[in-house]
């Protein structure tokens, strides 16, 4: 099996639908993961600065990444419930559910690889 | 201060009510996608686009589930708090999930007879704040082949996806973290607030109080537009001798005097005071009149009234940045930090005041009669200590005469014969020229409070 760069997913999810030099024996269905995060105030007074400067908002970069970062781990963690060998598809979405909170959603296809 | 406590308790029994009718629409919407996904047919579903290539394909039809679910205010609360210190929106994430199981529902139910659902994704729209949105499309593909067994390609478990927390813990960790913040906040702007007022000179603040309101500085202001009060006011303070005045010398003091009931006086930037005339009515002497001025003089000296003026600007700054325009419970409740914060320093403010009262009245008269008269008067009014005396920004009465008479004694202040107000007020106008000395005969003719405009 081809690792993932994330040493910590072990788990391969791509965004493409094949793992390259594995065959895909059975689909299991849609996995999700998603995560709801905020950055604390301090930070959101500094991206209000930011505003008025233009620039890179770095502490919502961060923010966007932790998400990320939990809903794929999230994803895989559903995918592994599923005894799943790998996630193919993988797309990301954003909504925004809460004042100055962001959520990342990240969803694939579960499958079993040969 | 019953505008305090209204707003909230209004606001907190909104939110109780919203947590018990959230809690109930979480609890009722669980169990009906609980039954509604169990009653569905064994489904593929596929992020993928690839048409799988061991059916025959019949038909293909584009496909689509959307739903909308409005978060409760009391949940919305939790957010807002959560914004203070980052971190997972554990109950947020709840929802969000459901959305997306009732999304797939709808979306499978639209393809009902079909055996694949491909090519899913997953899009969110922006009606309003605390809604959740959520827009599931996808190709279902009608074929002969009819899952059986195996997993039903329904939605795995979720539980993944939700930080299990309980909401009411988390409301009180939250709250406390927000009231904690917004202390520290408020106290730290308000040792700005005092840096800064200390380091503006009694000149500038007089120029650029001139560009604001040039109707009330002294040297804008002709003393036929003082009434015959505000001119014996204005001699009461300008015979303080000078070396007695702190740092306050420098201001061109004036009085004015507010029809109002109420016994209050305050310090305007410029070095105008304000005296209500029911303050006037209060006091018996000029001694006592006196203490109220050298009082505010006090307030100049410390440079207070720049920084209230400070606090409530830095105050509706920080309270614009933190806080959306309709977040009224947070922005309510972070009135109670900033109302302590305010209140220890606004307390010393008035003690500081008091002593510089003290030092007037000695080097005025040579004794210090009548120094907490105002204070025992007021003390009398206010009644006995209550809560609100707790929040309030200034010592209660009673504890101000004590302390002032305490600290006469320890410096063993003389007390003298106090000066009759009326007396007193009648002789100003007989050495100004206002009226003859034998205007006199007919007394209280010329009183203090109906001599005005």
């Amino acid at each position: 099996m081809t690792h993932s760069p994330n040493a910590a997913a072990e788990m391969a999810a791509v965004t493409i639908s094949h793992i390259p030099g594995r065959e895909i024996t059975e689909n299991l269905g849609i996995v999700f993961g998603s995560s709801v995060r905020s950055r604390n105030f301090l930070f959101d007074i500094f991206a209000m600065l930011k505003n008025l400067f233009g620039g890179e908002v770095r502490s919502y970069t961060r923010l966007l990444e932790d998400a990320q970062q939990e809903a794929t781990s999230r994803l895989i963690a559903q995918a592994k419930k599923l005894d799943a060998d790998a996630v193919v598809d993988v797309h990301f979405a954003t909504s925004q559910v809460a004042y100055k909170a962001a959520e990342i959603f990240a969803y694939g296809t579960a499958v079993r690889l040969k | 201060m019953e505008d305090l406590f209204l707003p909230g308790i209004a606001l907190t029994i909104l939110i109780g009510i919203a947590y018990i009718t959230g809690r109930l629409a979480d609890g009722a919407h669980e169990r009906a996608l609980k039954r509604d996904e169990a009653l569905l047919p064994h489904q593929y579903l596929d992020s993928g686009d690839a048409v799988p290539d061991d059916i025959t394909l019949h038909d293909s039809k584009l496909v689509t589930g959307k739903v909308v679910i409005a978060e409760d205010r009391f949940r919305n609360l939790l957010a807002r708090l959560r914004i203070f210190v980052g971190g997972r929106l554990a109950a947020h994430e709840a929802t969000v999930t459901r959305a997306k199981r009732e999304a797939i529902l709808r979306l499978r139910t639209n393809a009902k007879g079909a055996s694949h659902i491909i090519g899913l994704r997953f899009d969110s729209a922006e009606l309003g704040r605390g809604m959740i949105e959520v827009i599931v499309s996808g190709t279902a593909l009608y074929t002969d082949h009819r899952p059986t067994g195996g997993r039903p390609s329904a939605l795995p478990d979720d539980g993944v996806n939700i930080s299990h927390r309980n909401l009411l813990a988390e409301f009180a960790s939250g709250s406390i973290a927000f009231l904690l913040i917004c202390w520290g906040i408020y106290t730290a702007s308000g040792l700005a607030v005092e840096w800064a007022a200390n380091s503006i000179s009694v000149q500038e603040e007089v120029a650029i109080w001139s560009e604001l309101e040039p109707g009330l500085i002294a040297e804008h202001r002709e003393d036929y537009e003082r009434s015959l009060p505000e001119r014996y006011l204005l001699d009461l303070v300008n015979s303080i001798p000078k070396e007695a005045i702190g740092p306050a010398k420098d201001y061109d003091f004036d009085v004015l005097i507010i029809p109002d009931d109420s016994p209050n006086a305050a310090a305007l930037p410029g070095g105008l005071m304000l005296v209500h005339t029911g303050m006037l009515e209060l006091v018996d002497t000029e001694n006592e009149l006196l203490s109220i001025l050298g009082h505010e003089i006090g307030h100049y000296n410390g440079r207070d009234h720049l920084e209230g003026i400070g606090r409530e600007v830095v105050g509706v700054a920080l309270s614009a940045m933190m806080f959306q325009t309709d977040a009224v419970l947070t922005t309510w409740a972070a009135s109670w930090p900033k109302l302590l914060a305010d209140r220890d320093y606004s307390r010393s403010q008035e003690l500081d005041a008091d002593d510089w009262s003290l030092r007037i009245l000695m080097a005025k008269y040579g004794h210090v009669a009548e120094a907490s008269t105002t204070f025992a008067k007021l003390g009398q009014l206010q009644g006995d200590r209550s809560l609100l005396d707790y929040l309030s920004t200034h010592p209660h009465p009673r504890d101000r005469v004590e302390r002032l008479e305490d600290m006469a004694r320890e410096q063993g202040l003389p007390i003298g014969e106090p000066v009759d107000l009326q007396i007193a007020f009648e002789n100003f106008l007989v050495r100004t020229g206002e009226i003859p000395a034998s205007a006199l005969e007919d007394r209280h003719q010329f009183n203090l409070t109906n001599t005005g405009h």
